[in-house]
């Protein structure tokens, strides 16, 4: 079934998980306080007040960073499924679109054909 | 001649493994890109107090219990290291400061002082046998492993938003430690100062000024290096992994109510002092972090009985400097004829 879905982003796995749910893409305090239980977050950059967003979330998505960026370190700390260095994502991921993210393989996929 | 041991080489090699792997935390400025308008000062100032304390009569025991943690003595060792750069000291006079460092992270230390072996062992055997309290410790769930983890989260990201990226200086993450005939690994976090009200009025809404939260995990393979950075087995987690903890703060044992409690403050205030940085300008970011700079070395002057603030000299110095920009990312080869030529 996976192999149907396209892959729409690629990064390094850094905590380890499969799960499927809407993105949401943060970007700013409000953004933070919009995220729901089930939600896939997706930042561009690490700020310390996104990891809120990335505690009520289902698993995170990094543009940039590494193992070692804090946000990445908070995630996996909480057994989040992460992956960072997912280049470009926030441009080809959009709020509620529903992704699977594979965070063992450090990829991200869109919907099933 | 410089100090040839084993501690400076041990540490050189630790920084540069940590170096590579690091992800630039920028947040909410580069520290690069504005050091240069205290950093020299600071060690000038960090300098003299040592030799105060020196003259005064203390032992280097004494010094380094001054700084309460080993990791706070780490991480001012490379931001010293480019502060000496600023005050031309020669090569071998920066690895002689960098030795005498590295012999108080020693004092504080059980362990090696570079976690060469992939440990953090700061307790000693009878110390650690205190901390690691089977009577303290209680068995975990799916419900309980999650909020503990959320917890150290939170914890991790509120002195972040405290400290910036140089909240090394208030947390100490040490282990693992093991006890004969187990296969369980420990692991010891320490939050030293959640409540620093000199740096932010906000946090005087926090209920506890320290946290500590002991965990027992299952074959997890935990390795923590000289920064640190705790890893673990890949494909392994921790949540999964937990056998038992225990949450002190200020010395009181924490329940799951409380932890939730606790959790929600923390949330609470990292997200108004948050708010608060986000509305900063560079400059005010720039001095913020001299005041985080000063103020981790509050202790020293304490113990000399002088002012330990931001001198107003160096609030002007920021006030009418300019940010650089002038830095890259550099390769690994870069990164050791670097630290060949700095000590």
């Amino acid at each position: 079934m996976k192999s149907k879905a396209p892959i729409i982003g690629k990064g390094i796995s850094v905590s380890p998980g499969i799960i499927e749910g809407p993105v949401k893409i943060v970007d700013s305090a409000e953004d933070v306080s919009e995220v729901k239980p089930g939600d896939i977050v997706v930042v561009k950059y690490s700020n310390p007040l996104f990891t809120l967003a990335v505690m009520t979330s289902a698993g995170l998505i990094c543009e940039v960073g590494g193992v070692l960026s804090h946000i990445c370190i908070v995630s996996a700390e909480a057994g989040i499924p992460c992956i960072a260095r997912a280049e470009n994502i926030t441009e080809a991921l959009t709020d509620g679109m529903i992704i699977t993210l594979d965070a063992y393989q450090g990829l991200v996929y869109g919907t099933h054909e | 001649m410089a100090p040839t041991s084993n501690l400076v080489d041990d540490f050189r090699d630790a920084i540069l493994e940590v170096w590579q792997r690091d992800g630039k935390t920028t947040w909410p400025i580069d520290l690069n890109s504005v050091s240069h308008l205290f950093i020299g000062d600071f060690d000038k100032e960090f300098l003299e107090d040592i030799q105060a304390l020196q003259k005064k009569g203390l032992t280097s025991n004494e010094i380094c219990r001054l700084f309460v943690i080993p990791q706070r003595i780490i991480r001012l060792i490379m931001p010293f290291v480019q502060g000496m750069g600023a005050l031309r000291l020669s090569r071998d006079k920066r690895a002689e400061h960098v030795h005498y460092l590295l012999s108080l992270v020693d004092e504080l230390k059980y362990g090696d002082p570079s976690n060469r072996d992939g440990r953090n062992i700061v307790l000693s055997p009878e110390e650690s046998s205190i901390v690691i309290d089977e009577s303290r410790l209680s068995p975990s769930d799916d419900q309980s492993s999650r909020l503990v983890h959320l917890l150290c989260g939170v914890l991790w990201a509120y002195t972040e938003t405290l400290f910036f990226k140089t909240h090394g200086f208030v947390r100490e993450f040490h282990g693992p430690y093991l006890r004969p005939g187990e296969d369980r690994e420990y692991l010891v976090r320490d939050f030293v100062c959640l409540m620093p009200v000199e740096l932010w009025e906000d946090c005087s809404k926090l209920r506890y000024s320290k946290a500590r939260i002991v965990t027992a995990y299952d074959q997890l393979n935990l390795t923590v290096d000289i920064y640190n950075h705790v890893s673990i087995q890949k494909e392994k987690n921790y949540v999964n992994s937990l056998q038992s903890y225990y949450v002190e703060c200020d010395g009181k044992l924490l329940g799951s109510w409380e932890i939730e409690q606790f959790y929600r403050e923390l949330s609470e205030v990292m997200a108004i002092v948050n708010k608060r940085v986000e509305s900063m300008s560079w400059k005010m970011r720039a001095e913020k972090y001299a005041e985080i700079f000063w103020y981790c070395k509050k202790n020293l002057k304490n113990r000399l009985g002088e002012d330990y603030t931001v001198p107003h000299r160096i609030r002007r110095k920021i006030l009418n400097g300019q940010l650089e920009s002038k830095h890259r990312q550099m390769g690994e080869r870069e990164l050791k004829v670097l630290l060949r030529l700095a000590f």
